[in-house]
């Protein structure tokens, strides 16, 4: 759903009044009228792929119910047995019979999701061009597939107790304000808030409406501005770009992903928090971070960390990864054999995150690259350090801390090349004229001649809310809780500021007046 | 729970604050929403019509081609020319349902270009904003109120920003920003309490609006110029959502016992070549669709010479008529309608590309000319 429209807007209002009504009359019930909620905006937006969501939602819960179940079974089984050996052979039946359920449900749901979003590309990529598949992509399927993935696994390793109530797992996947672009949620993290009754609070209402009135800001008025030069540099490839076009739409670029994606995560950040509910944040000021790994745990926080948990910490510790360690640490010492299955672990992380985006060949070379660079950071990190002994360089300085903040820039912006520009020959030519034909004189022209109408005020808008936004995030990045700030700010100085950031989204749309939708609403 | 619980002094605040951006907002649509545009001056003189027949309607190649006065004349018929700036195709229907309701018309002309049938087009926020606005200004304020209600909650606009920012309609209608003299211009006329017709009549751009709603297109294009005869190259086609809207057309005509007739207006053969033999093709496709819904559809750019023959200097610029060329156009049209049968018509249009081609080249109305540097085509006369 479009969520700047008042088809929006007054469904949000709607759902509101009776979410805080239902919580008046029958506070248990409340999350009844969330689900309802969830479910209309889902039937709205996206009814032919209801099927899919119900789908995941049922197979996942039942699924995590029967492995509930088996743990409670061999539990009792456990203590009924009268040895360890006993115990032991108990232990072993279930686990076969556990791990059996987990992975039928596990390809299912993965099978579900290749299907509908790889199978096409596949097909493509060995140019068979019968047997396609003709399913829309459903809303928000890797975000709710992964998150009830999660979900399972999590019950796998017994970590927390199962939901029993269908309904209310079917909230927990298709809670409307994650369905677009995420975050990717925990139970254990958001069950309290989702299932618990809730009262108006007018405090929690002010700081929704300041996140979304940002979120809108930096989606409206500064990545919907840049987009439509950034397609015109890179979609019609053409050999004689400027490299210093391409930079310049390589930066834009930079700006508008992180303004568009955390822009959309602000404003269902503030939508949930109108409900009470608080969903977990999926940015902290990636463009302040010292290297690349740092990058990723501040950049969709929640696809990185559910990596981490699901994916990387599980492989790294598999008995192939765990000999490799032994042997790289014999022969090549203790440091190698520590870094050597996380580096193989993280390359396996990044091309399934790369693979995440889509099947097609610049997302997995995007996620190949990411994991390249982090994999060799790692591995290479006692030659580094003794390099900046040897030049007496302070790895404390502040210094040395922005030149890591502009190092990992530069190796982010290198990565978007592979994510932006999709045919991989015109990402080499673009790569290449950076540093054989930069041609500065010829890019102003380029950028003129594929550039829209008014797109010189839209970059002066988008760099004005720029300067905004850097300087909330350098406060941030300061620890400086600035919703409080700003909550707090004198009366006039902040009907200011919320004039100004109204004024601002309303102009951008004097530029830009389609809907662009979110560059995350396709994944 | 404290929301219940809120002091009336920050009610009262939050009120003036709503209130405060209500004012803002009434300010810059005073400063910035111009009072009179070419929809203005359409709507404004429709409304003042005492009957009409026939109405034309569609965007500026409707607006520029076809002269009421000149197929009044020669047909007898009452019209009107309701086109519009990149009026699209929902604008299009308003527009014949309003003379359908109001003047009980019998004939409606639509006159197209490509470009009318593409998606992107048909997204024209602008376009639909500013004809919004200028309908809204001729009504009764009930009838106002129910076209905007109409409007934000309409199919496609509901579940876009349009529908929020319709509330802003500076953002969409408004003056050139950068010009600081129509800012003044624009308070001036506001605050003169003239009609939008008759400032219309002062200001140098209507100095070319003959009436009915026939707004004409000033000067020749330059042959010799490369930003006149230079275009980037279109590559409008057929799209299924806008064909479903044309449906919704043809069906509200028919059942209103309505004559629709579809005109591919001229264009510069430049224009027709760039597509090439595509351009035949989706022709045909459009005449048949148009056929198999009760609807007549002619292409004007592929009229054997002998009915209409366009003159290198009948071009205001790329794809549309000045005056001497929508005179000439418009003999034509009513010629083409009074003097041939439905299915004689059929027979004067070219169905072979060689032979279209090459009739150009024989009768020396501009040709393809090849692409400049930068992408775009160049028409240069054939003599």
């Amino acid at each position: 759903m479009e969520l700047y429209s008042l088809r929006f807007f007054t469904f949000l209002i709607l759902s509101l009044l009776a979410y805080y009504l239902a919580g008046f009359i029958r506070p248990k019930a409340q999350w009844c009228v969330l689900l309802c909620a969830s479910l209309i905006s889902y039937l709205i937006v996206n009814a032919h792929s209801m099927i899919f969501i119900l789908s995941t939602a049922l197979t996942v819960w039942a699924g995590a119910m029967w492995l509930s179940s088996l743990s409670r079974r061999r539990d009792l089984a456990e203590k009924s047995a009268v040895d360890r050996a006993g115990r032991k052979a108990v232990r072993e039946r279930y686990a076969g019979k556990r791990r059996l359920v987990f992975l039928l449900v596990l390809a299912v749901n993965l099978g579900i999701l290749c299907y509908i979003k790889y199978w096409n590309v596949i097909l493509g990529h060995l140019r068979i061009h019968h047997g396609l598949s003709s399913l829309l992509l459903p809303l928000g399927i890797s975000f709710y597939t992964f998150q009830s993935l999660g979900y399972l696994i999590d019950i796998y390793y017994d970590k927390y107790e199962c939901e029993r109530n269908p309904f209310r797992f079917l909230l927990f996947v298709s809670y409307f304000p994650q369905l677009i672009q995420g975050p990717i949620n925990r139970f254990n993290n958001i069950q309290k808030d989702l299932f618990s009754a809730h009262k108006p609070d007018t405090e929690m209402f002010r700081l929704a409406i300041l996140y979304m009135g940002y979120g809108y800001l930096k989606k409206c008025a500064i990545a919907d501005m840049m987009s439509p030069m950034i397609a015109g540099i890179f979609d019609k490839p053409d050999p004689n770009v400027p490299g210093a076009a391409v930079l310049f739409g390589i930066l834009s670029y930079s700006v508008q992903q992180y303004c568009d994606f955390s822009g959309g995560i602000d404003i269902v950040l503030g939508v949930s928090m109108l409900f009470g509910i608080r969903m977990t944040p999926n940015f902290r000021q990636p463009y302040f971070s010292v290297s690349l790994a740092d990058f990723w745990r501040r950049w969709h926080i929640t696809l990185g960390t559910w990596m981490r948990d699901y994916v990387f910490y599980p492989f790294a510790v598999t008995r192939p990864m765990q000999n490799l360690g032994k042997y790289a640490k014999k022969h090549f010492g203790r440091h190698a054999g520590r870094t050597l299955p996380a580096c193989i672990a993280n390359l396996l992380v990044f091309f399934l995150v790369g693979l995440w985006h889509g099947a097609e060949t610049h997302y997995l070379l995007w996620g190949i690259y990411n994991g390249l660079v982090i994999a060799a950071s790692d591995l290479f990190k006692p030659a580094f350090q003794k390099l900046n002994g040897l030049l007496h360089i302070r790895e404390e300085s502040s210094g040395m801390y922005i030149f890591r903040i502009i190092r990992t820039f530069v190796i982010v912006n290198i990565g978007w090349f592979f994510d932006r520009i999709t045919d991989f020959s015109y990402c080499r030519t673009c790569f290449l004229n950076v540093f054989r034909h930069f041609d500065l004189a010829g890019a102003k022209d380029f950028i003129y001649a594929v550039g829209n109408d008014g797109w010189v005020f839209a970059y002066r808008l988008a760099a004005a809310c720029l300067v905004f936004v850097f300087i909330i995030s350098v406060l941030k990045e300061r620890k400086i809780k600035v919703e409080e700030g700003i909550l707090h700010l004198a009366l006039p100085l902040r009907w200011l500021l919320y004039v100004c950031v109204i004024a601002a989204v309303l102009w951008s749309f004097t530029v830009v007046g389609i809907a662009r939708g979110f560059m995350y609403a396709n994944f | 729970m404290r929301i219940f619980s809120q002091k009336p002094f920050r009610k009262r605040l939050i009120a003036g604050f709503i209130v405060l951006l209500i004012l803002l907002n009434y300010a810059a649509g005073f400063f910035m929403e111009p009072m009179v545009t070419a929809a203005d001056v359409m709507w404004q003189d429709f409304r003042r019509q005492k009957q009409l027949d026939t109405v034309y309607v569609g965007s500026s190649f409707c607006r520029a081609s076809f002269n009421p006065y000149i197929i009044d004349n020669i047909l007898g018929t009452d019209s009107f020319n309701m086109g519009t700036s990149s009026q699209t195709i929902d604008e299009s229907l308003i527009s014949v349902r309003d003379a359908v309701r109001t003047y009980h018309v019998k004939t409606v002309i639509y006159g197209v270009g490509f470009y009318n049938f593409d998606a992107l087009t048909n997204k024209n926020v602008n376009a639909k904003v500013g004809f919004r606005r200028a309908m809204e200004k001729s009504m009764s304020l009930p009838q106002a109120l129910r076209s905007k209600w109409e409007f934000v909650t309409g199919r496609d606009e509901f579940s876009d920003p349009l529908s929020v920012n319709y509330f802003f309609p500076w953002l969409y209608n408004h003056i050139d920003f950068n010009d600081p003299d129509a800012y003044e211009d624009n308070i001036e006329y506001k605050l003169s309490g003239k009609s939008v017709l008759q400032i219309a009549a002062q200001k140098e751009k209507f100095r070319f609006y003959r009436g009915k709603g026939f707004l004409v297109k000033d000067g020749v294009i330059d042959y010799s110029n490369i930003e006149d005869t230079g275009k980037d190259l279109y590559d409008n086609h057929p799209d299924p959502v806008t064909m479903r809207k044309m449906d919704e057309l043809c069906r509200y005509c028919r059942e209103n016992g309505v004559s629709l007739i579809v005109v591919q207006t001229p264009k510069t053969a430049v224009d027709v070549t760039s597509y090439g033999e595509q351009y035949m093709r989706e022709s045909r496709e459009l005449e048949q669709f148009f056929a198999q819904r009760g609807a007549q559809y002619y292409d004007f750019n592929l009229i054997k010479p002998s009915v209409y023959q366009p003159q290198p200097d009948d071009f205001e610029d790329f794809e549309h008529l000045n005056e001497k060329g929508s005179s000439a156009f418009s003999t034509a049209f009513a010629n083409f309608l009074r003097g041939h049968s439905e299915d004689e018509r059929r027979n004067l249009f070219w169905r072979d590309w060689a032979a279209y081609t090459s009739s150009l080249q024989q009768t020396g109305t501009m040709i393809y000319g090849g692409r400049s540097g930068d992408g775009k085509v160049k028409c240069i006369p054939a003599r």
